[in-house]
């Protein structure tokens, strides 16, 4: 009977799992269509981190890692190697910013905060890349990515108060409640 | 909703004083690096062809009379339509082709990359470039 109940925890944490990484990979698809507003062609807002971090704060973040590592595997089939390299590094750096602040709980920060300080990591991950890459050049995009994390990841913190609710219910509706 | 209430994120609230803090002093900081390229007054316009980490050519996009295409071959080949006052990619190997859907560079500061070919190109108001862009 406690067998059971483990491979069926296993089957809806892989369903869940399989949904959220859907999820994202939904989302900076869809944000890629957006004709490019930013000065840099390629910068995006990054939206797919409402996901992360839902994931990250919410069900742990083995959850999180492992829709980080789908979304850079979605990249490298579709856009190729040097996209999956920009979107691991970026992904697991903003993972391990946000798990940070989420694990200083009262002490960290709000949900904007914890936006604009992971999408700030994230691009940090995709510049160190892009260093290796451009050669120093690459770091004469730093303020604009800099002021753009505020604004991105500030606006991603809001939506997922907004949509928190709606990702509650996908959660409780693949997992039983176990309080 | 009383399942919603018990989670970890009603426990974070949207927005913490720190939170503004740390905006603000991001803002602030971009800005001030942001600055001394944007107040510089100048009406030359150079651009600076980046090629596999080091820098390869640079044109006066002032002094750009008949425009052309020049081709630069990073790991794959791209090709540069360079204007009077203006350059862009015009066409590149690449898969997700960032690098063309970039546009016209015409403004100092602005700068585009095919990273797949690694070729980048930057815009300034100076002919140097090169590693004294961290300082701006």
């Amino acid at each position: 009977m406690n067998h059971t109940r483990t491979t069926a925890d296993i089957a809806e944490k892989t369903a869940l799992l399989g949904i959220l990484s859907a999820q994202a990979v939904a989302v900076s698809f869809l944000e890629g269509l957006i004709p490019p507003f930013l000065p840099v062609a390629g910068m995006k807002p990054g939206f797919s981190n409402i996901v992360t971090m839902f994931a990250c704060s919410s069900l742990g973040v083995t959850y999180a890692f492992f829709i980080v590592i789908f979304k850079a595997l979605f990249a490298l089939l579709t856009r190729g190697a040097t996209a999956f390299f920009m979107s691991i590094a970026g992904g697991i750096l903003s993972l391990a910013v946000m798990a940070l602040i989420f694990r200083l709980g009262a002490k960290g920060f709000g949900l904007v905060g914890t936006g604009i300080a992971s999408a700030l990591a994230h691009n940090a991950g995709q510049l160190i890349v892009a260093r290796f890459i451009l050669g120093d050049a690459a770091w004469s995009l730093a303020p604009l990515l800099i002021l753009t994390s505020v604004l991105a990841g500030g606006v991603t913190g809001i939506i997922l108060k907004i949509v928190l609710p709606v990702l509650e219910k996908e959660k409780s509706h693949f997992l039983h409640k176990k309080h | 909703m009383s399942e919603l209430t018990q989670t970890g994120h009603n426990r974070l609230p949207l927005l913490r004083r720190k939170d503004i803090i740390l905006a603000a002093v991001l803002v602030a900081a971009s800005l001030i690096l942001l600055l001394p390229s944007l107040s510089q007054k100048s009406s030359s316009l150079y651009a600076v062809i980046y090629c596999r980490g080091e820098k390869y050519k640079t044109i006066d996009l002032t002094s750009v009379k008949d425009s052309y295409t020049l081709s630069v071959t990073g790991t794959s080949e791209v090709l540069l339509r360079v204007e009077n006052g203006s350059i862009a990619f015009e066409s590149s190997q690449c898969p997700d082709k960032l690098c063309v859907k970039s546009g016209k560079l015409r403004y100092k500061g602005q700068s585009a990359a095919c990273l797949p070919a690694e070729v980048m190109i930057s815009v300034r108001s100076d002919s140097e470039g090169g590693a004294d862009v961290i300082s701006y």
